[in-house]
């Protein structure tokens, strides 16, 4: 029954559906893999949505085991890394519903106070400039430009994922670079 | 001119296009210098905000112990409940933009239900209004085209036939919410059954989602939409004229109006019907025409 939903040319080519078929068939070791192939991602992702590292990590935690559980109907339609995204948006999204973030999180997409390699870079100062421009972004153009340029998506598959039409993607990409470019000749005029 | 290629330069820089369509770009490029220079802003803010998320990475934590004892567990109860809810309450993020309108139709029905003082025509208006306010967001709310407000349903990762039934049953429980406690205050001030008055709204109510359920899935919401709303306007416009004199039809319409047990069965027989017809239907969708 399932067969008919795993196109197999597709199956033979992409590793990340012969995970899920085997996830489908109960084998643990297969979401390991999974994970180790997607869960940096899927991390970025839900500390950009939640703000909060161990929010994230918790988070993250409910979306392989919502990926294990739905494996069995994940019908090929989508690349696997699109359908993690999505699960992991829904996950966020509800968690967010669920509970305010803590007093202590930071501004969903804002980087950590943790030393990262790229604070140690000699442009911090832009950086922090860009950052704080993205920040000033409305949260769906910034999560376009994340699901485009940070993961990679297409244009459909990022569609897909924010659930809006492709058209919504475009002008919300053109939006965001139009309003940054903005923002930082003003940064600049400020400075 | 170069509006043709505007959309796609941001999906050139990061390599997510089709082949034959990124060789296309590439070839413009060559002679564009407009479309060059877009390409580099794209590059550049491609560039920022690449190192922008990857501050945020940190070392992946491992998977919970939790999580590799949920494996091979089967939900319990609880969480099957907690989640069926979950999903049948997100619902009404999608019917939000609907939901004044839906629940301002039902009162003016039950208003005009009350104010009438034909005891046999007291159930005309909830006929004619209840049945076709909860087939329309049921045809809608099976399209795509409502994207915005599929802000949280849309990325559940739920098997197609459960988020059927999560709006069924969102929908249904909103409508009787409403139309039950009205149809039993309308009873009770016009001295009329209850039973027979609910059986008289409930049955094509029933019916008419099926219906639009099945047609939104078999063909599209708004063939569903225009098929459902041109036929109960039909059936009510031929029902009224049966009352005012002029039938057209053999059939005694104003049966629906005081249905026999007979009359409500068979509208259930074929609500149930059209149902399993919308559930043979589901395998062979997209989810993308689901969700």
């Amino acid at each position: 029954m399932t067969e008919q939903f795993w196109p197999m040319a597709y199956a033979e080519r992409d590793p990340d559906i012969v995970l899920v078929k085997a996830m489908a068939a109960g084998e643990a070791t297969a979401i390991e893999s999974l994970y180790q192939r997607h869960g940096p991602a899927l991390f970025a992702y839900l500390v950009g949505q939640l703000g909060d590292r161990q929010w994230a990590e918790d988070v993250l935690q409910e979306v392989m085991l919502a990926a294990w559980r739905s494996a069995a109907r994940f019908r090929g339609e989508s690349t696997v890394r699109t359908w993690l995204l999505a699960i992991a948006r829904y996950r966020a999204l509800n968690a967010r519903q669920r509970r305010p973030p803590p007093p202590d999180a930071l501004p969903p997409d804002l980087p950590t106070d943790d030393p990262k390699p790229h604070q140690k870079l000699e442009h911090d100062a832009q950086r922090d400039e860009i950052a704080r421009a993205l920040q000033q972004l409305p949260a769906a153009q910034r999560e376009t430009l994340e699901l485009i340029f940070f993961h990679g998506l297409s244009g459909p598959e990022a569609a897909q994922v924010q659930k809006v039409a492709i058209g919504t993607i475009k002008s919300r990409l053109h939006r965001a670079k139009a309003a940054l470019r903005h923002l930082l000749s003003k940064e600049e005029e400020d400075a | 001119m170069h509006e043709r290629w505007d959309d796609q330069l941001p999906f050139y820089v990061t390599g997510a296009l089709p082949p034959a369509t990124h060789a296309a770009v590439a070839q413009h490029l060559r002679e564009c210098v407009a479309c060059a220079a877009q390409v580099a802003e794209w590059q550049q803010l491609a560039a920022w905000h690449q190192s922008h998320v990857a501050g945020r990475m940190g070392a992946l934590p491992p998977l919970s112990p939790l999580v590799r004892a949920s494996l091979h567990r089967p939900p319990t109860l609880r969480e099957l409940l907690a989640s069926t809810l979950q999903l049948v309450w997100a619902q009404r993020n999608v019917l939000r933009p609907l939901l004044p309108g839906i629940v301002g139709v039902l009162l003016v029905g039950l208003a005009a239900s009350l104010g009438l003082m034909n005891a046999e025509r007291v159930a005309l208006p909830l006929v004619a209004l209840v049945p076709i306010v909860a087939a329309l967001p049921i045809a809608f709310l099976h399209s795509r085209e409502l994207e915005p407000a599929f802000e949280i349903v849309s990325a559940t990762p739920s098997a197609p036939g459960a988020l059927l039934l999560a709006r069924l049953t969102f929908v249904l429980t909103l409508v009787s919410s409403v139309t039950l406690p009205g149809s039993f205050a309308v009873s009770a001030a016009q001295g009329s059954s209850f039973g027979p008055l609910v059986a008289a709204w409930l049955g094509p109510l029933l019916l008419l989602s099926a219906l639009a359920t099945v047609l939104a899935l078999r063909w599209r919401s708004g063939v569903a939409v225009g098929v459902v709303l041109a036929g109960w306007l039909g059936v009510i416009g031929l029902l009224w004229l049966e009352l005012n004199g002029y039938p057209l039809l053999a059939l005694p319409l104003h049966a629906l109006l005081q249905p026999h047990a007979w009359l409500f069965l068979s509208q259930l027989l074929a609500a149930g019907l059209l149902w399993w017809l919308a559930w043979r239907e589901l395998p062979h969708l997209s989810t993308e025409r689901v969700y």
